[in-house]
């Protein structure tokens, strides 16, 4: 059981701070998600924990005492690595390749991966031929091939139809229930969000400015205070304003 | 085979991309040096005004002008195709925002850019030498009857100078890289061989690298071809180890940005 711990974490582009001193901690058998308005600072926190961006400060260490790495680190970030010229299978026994699954349990493993995602029946066809949800599912697969201990996926459900977005939510229990990863999400469908998360941390402007509960109604509108009140903007009246006009009472 | 080599291997022989690139560089190389010698040998023969203008680039007939023709078309073709190549391949993960997905893994990216490197050198090579072998087929079904010894060498030269010219495109993977993309690369390519075409006429093609192969196989005459200094030559092995070594350490320090 591998948890992620990230201290004070920094990354600056230039004169702009992307994230400005973020601690945060990803538990083992946990979903933790990771919200904000856009340009808070999310997928460059994400990159630095996947491994594929180095901070300007600060730590990231996981739990096991073993090194960030891709082998115990599966992540879903930017387009999906799906190679147009090669075939599902041989995507996929590349992505295994590439992060050192035995070649002798590579077949096992694409094909465990490709059912998970539901596209166990395209492994013959050309990634270049598959739809954009299908070419998303292909990446999640490829994150997973290799059975990783801490997943970090950047908007997973992008081009996914409803089937898509509900098996990538059985997945991503399943994977923190049953297999004990910890497993940091961000996406802009709250309402999905809540649905699988055990936490939501808000990140705003680089910072981290509060975590909402999954359980709770209106997270966009909580949300949305949140940010604003990092700001100093108060929208206490804006909030308890009614939205719509009070329907008419129906005649008995 | 480390994994990095087999994932490589396995995009370049399914990339369209680097079979027609390829294919088509040994087809042009071989029916353009057997095509050369027939209009040359007609020109000679039967006053053709194109046989007499193919005859004045190329030197002697049947398979003399077959290797010299070929030796000229690969050295420059082979530069500008591997060079687009190699830039398409260290730079498409670039183009297509998938870099993050070679980044971060238990292959270090330093030896998935070496195998990226040289699964484009294995290919090219290979690629030339099917060219020749073409061309030799060809030649024969064009009633060239069988090449003596000295011309296989002629066609063995001619391999050389396209496994140069190869080597001599990698300086433009590493222009892929940190030009984020194979677009830059290929402008950088372009650049280079109007440059050459320029300090070959101010005469300063003796040592420029890239002008270097076509020279040594007879582009710009015997003369020339002798002219060529051990600095040129010296400088086409460091340029094509230069680029090889900086795209290697380039891709050891990505990030995703």
């Amino acid at each position: 059981m591998t948890s992620l711990e990230a201290r004070g974490l920094v990354r600056r582009f230039g004169d702009v701070t992307a994230v400005d001193g973020v601690d945060l901690d990803v538990v083992a058998g946990q979903v933790h998600a990771l919200v904000g308005l856009n340009g808070s600072g999310k997928t460059t926190l994400l990159r630095m924990l996947a491994g594929v961006l180095r901070p300007d400060a600060g730590v990231i260490r996981l739990t096991s005492g073993t090194e960030p790495s891709g082998a115990v680190v599966g992540h879903l970030i930017d387009a999906p690595a799906a190679y147009p010229e090669l075939t599902v299978e041989q995507n996929l026994t590349s992505a295994a390749l590439l992060r050192a699954v035995p070649r002798a349990l590579v077949p096992h493993a694409v094909t465990r991966a490709a059912t998970a995602l539901g596209i166990g029946d395209l492994l013959t066809r050309r990634a270049g031929g598959l739809s954009l949800g299908n070419r998303q599912r292909l990446g999640l697969a490829a994150a997973l091939v290799h059975d990783p201990q801490l997943v970090v996926l950047d908007e997973p459900t992008n081009g996914l139809d409803p089937a898509g977005v509900l098996a990538v939510r059985r997945l991503v229990l399943e994977r923190a229930r049953t297999a004990g990863c910890a497993i940091l999400v961000s996406s802009h469908h709250l309402d999905e969000l809540a649905r699988m998360a055990d936490r939501i941390t808000v990140l705003h402007r680089g910072r981290v400015v509060g975590s909402l509960e999954p359980q709770t109604p209106d997270l966009e509108v909580q949300l949305f205070a949140m940010a604003a009140r990092a700001d100093g903007i108060d929208v206490t009246e804006e909030l308890s304003r009614p939205t719509l006009a009070p329907k008419p009472e129906a005649r008995s | 085979m480390s994994p990095a080599w087999t994932v490589e291997l396995l995009k370049v022989r399914k990339s369209p991309v680097t079979r027609t690139a390829f294919g088509a560089m040994a087809a042009i190389a071989a029916f353009f040096s057997v095509g050369a010698a027939l209009l040359a040998a007609r020109g000679t023969a039967e006053g053709s005004l194109a046989g007499a203008k193919v005859a004045a680039m190329v030197d002697g007939v049947g398979w003399s002008a077959v290797g010299g023709a070929f030796g000229q078309i690969v050295s420059v073709l082979w530069l500008l195709g591997t060079g687009v190549v190699a830039a398409w391949t260290c730079g498409r993960e670039y183009s297509d925002r998938t870099l993050g997905q070679l980044l971060a893994l238990p292959t270090p990216s330093s030896r998935i850019a070496t195998a990226k490197l040289g699964s484009v050198m294995l290919a090219s090579s290979v690629a030339a030498v099917a060219g020749a072998l073409l061309a030799l087929v060809s030649g024969v079904v064009a009633g060239m009857g069988p090449p003596a010894v000295g011309d296989l060498q002629t066609m063995g030269a001619g391999v050389l100078a396209g496994v140069a010219g190869a080597w001599l495109a990698l300086p433009f993977a590493w222009v892929g890289t940190v030009g984020r993309g194979y677009l830059p690369a290929v402008g950088a390519l372009l650049g280079i061989v109007m440059v050459s075409q320029v300090v070959v006429l101010l005469g300063g093609g003796s040592w420029f690298p890239w002008a270097v192969p076509s020279l040594l196989v007879g582009a710009g005459g015997a003369e020339a071809a002798a002219d060529v200094s051990a600095l040129g030559v010296v400088l086409v092995v460091g340029v094509g180890a230069a680029a090889w070594a900086s795209t290697v350490t380039t891709w050891s320090r990505l990030q995703l940005v």
